[in-house]
């Protein structure tokens, strides 16, 4: 059912379109690059998984998962302003009850390992898990997206 | 029992009286026009609660995407659940209801009940969604709960004019999973469900079955409907002709000559053929 007219304050960057699932026991809310953009970028992607730490999940749960949108976009300019220097592009940023994600497509995958072991944690988390996946921006995607069906969140 | 019958106005200043076989036809009539009237009502009633669910769904697909409210947000699924419960709810209250009011119209004639019989199983067998939204009733009724998953989704896209703008979407889903099993939902239809089903498709198939079964409902007693509301436009053109048009919101009455305040039965008769709620194929 598509809304019209909707008027919000909340503005996602234009670059992205969004998933957000709330079911009875997960939620997730996903930015993905637009394919238009994906489609003619190139390289491998590199994932960053940053665990919510007990606190934080304890937080989130008391309001009822509904920040994620809000973290997800705060994640996004975490990363974007950490990465504006190098050859990389945020793919999909997502949050989920268990972790805030970000995949950044790169010709050059080390210099996002170096980047994210320079930086500090972010509060709220513990220490990021990177991921090393050997796949299109466009192929990337398609997969989260796949997975909102499939996943148990 | 010195009984007495009459038609009497809204304010009882003026009567007209009857005989006892005159009240009886009224009588009859009034039941006929109160059951055909019910059907579309229930009829209505079961829309009403569709527009109602698709209004929630706005309404809290603009809170997701403002995300400044979090209350409003919780507060926007619970209604959203409640305006579903509600469907269901006058859903079966209009199918388990319907044969009845046709009875009422046409009690001579089995015949034309059974038409309608027909008709309900070949609905049922027809369409899943009937079936499907028939059980859902069972579930709800045991659990309160109606619907599992909402999502939203954003996509930029280019307009005419070629700017890129954000359009918006919501979708309700019943899940199998979180449905339990056969003990929880009607065991042959429960089989039949597959993954997740998205609820506005379910609704809108379901409320094409429900508008046949209106339909066919209503054509069946027209032939007895028209007749009673003659009948009953008769004595309303009596009183009136009498009494003057001040006087046409009337009411009969079965009560006694020995006291005023004793009154055995009482119905209103101008509610049904002066109906303004209905449009004229009703009327």
């Amino acid at each position: 059912m598509q809304l019209h007219n909707v008027k919000t304050q909340f503005l996602l960057p234009a670059r992205f379109n969004s998933r957000d699932t709330v079911s009875i026991n997960y939620r997730r809310f996903m930015l993905y690059l637009r394919d238009d953009i994906a489609a003619a970028i190139e390289g491998d992607i590199v994932e960053v998984r940053f665990l919510w730490n007990d606190e934080a999940i304890a937080q989130n749960h008391s309001v009822r998962l509904n920040s994620f949108p809000g973290q997800t976009l705060s994640m996004l300019e975490l990363i974007e302003d950490r990465i504006e220097q190098l050859p990389c592009t945020v793919v999909v940023c997502e949050t989920s009850k268990s972790a805030c994600s970000v995949a950044i497509v790169t010709p050059t995958p080390q210099l996002i390992h170096k980047m994210i072991n320079e930086m500090i944690c972010p509060n709220k988390f513990t220490l990021p898990v990177i991921y090393d996946h050997n796949c299109s921006a466009q192929t990337f995607i398609t997969q989260r997206l796949s997975s909102i069906e499939t996943e148990d969140i | 029992m010195d009984s007495e019958f009459y038609i009497v106005s809204r304010k009882q200043d003026v009567r007209l009286a009857l005989t006892q076989e005159q009240f009886k036809e009224l009588k009859r009539a009034r039941k006929r026009l109160s059951s055909a009237y019910a059907i579309s009502h229930k009829h209505r009633l079961v829309l009403s609660n569709y527009k109602l669910i698709l209004e929630a769904m706005r309404s809290l697909g603009e809170q997701y995407a403002r995300q400044d409210d979090i209350k409003a947000i919780e507060d926007g699924k619970a209604r959203l659940n409640a305006n579903i419960n509600n469907y269901v709810l006058s859903a079966r209250i209009f199918t388990s209801q319907l044969k009845r009011h046709v009875q009422t119209c046409v009690p001579q004639d089995r015949e034309l009940v059974n038409v309608l019989s027909r008709k309900m199983e070949s609905e049922y067998k027809r369409s899943f969604a009937f079936r499907f939204i028939d059980s859902l009733y069972d579930y709800v009724a045991h659990y309160g709960l109606s619907i599992h998953t909402i999502k939203m989704k954003t996509e930029m896209k280019q307009n005419d004019a070629g700017l890129f703008e954000r359009l918006y979407y919501i979708n309700a889903f019943i899940e199998k999973d979180y449905i339990g099993g056969p003990a929880e939902f009607r065991a042959s239809v429960f089989d039949e469900v597959s993954g997740t089903l998205d609820l506005i498709k379910m609704l809108t198939t379901f409320n094409q079955s429900l508008k046949r079964l209106h339909d066919q409902a209503m054509e069946l007693i027209q032939d007895v409907f028209v007749k009673a509301n003659e009948l009953v436009n008769e004595f309303i053109g009596v009183f009136v002709s009498e009494y003057g048009n001040e006087h046409a919101n009337l009411f009969v009455v079965h009560g006694t000559r020995m006291s005023s305040d004793k009154v055995y039965d009482t119905f209103p008769i101008s509610m049904y053929v002066n109906n303004h709620n209905f449009g004229r194929e009703y009327v």
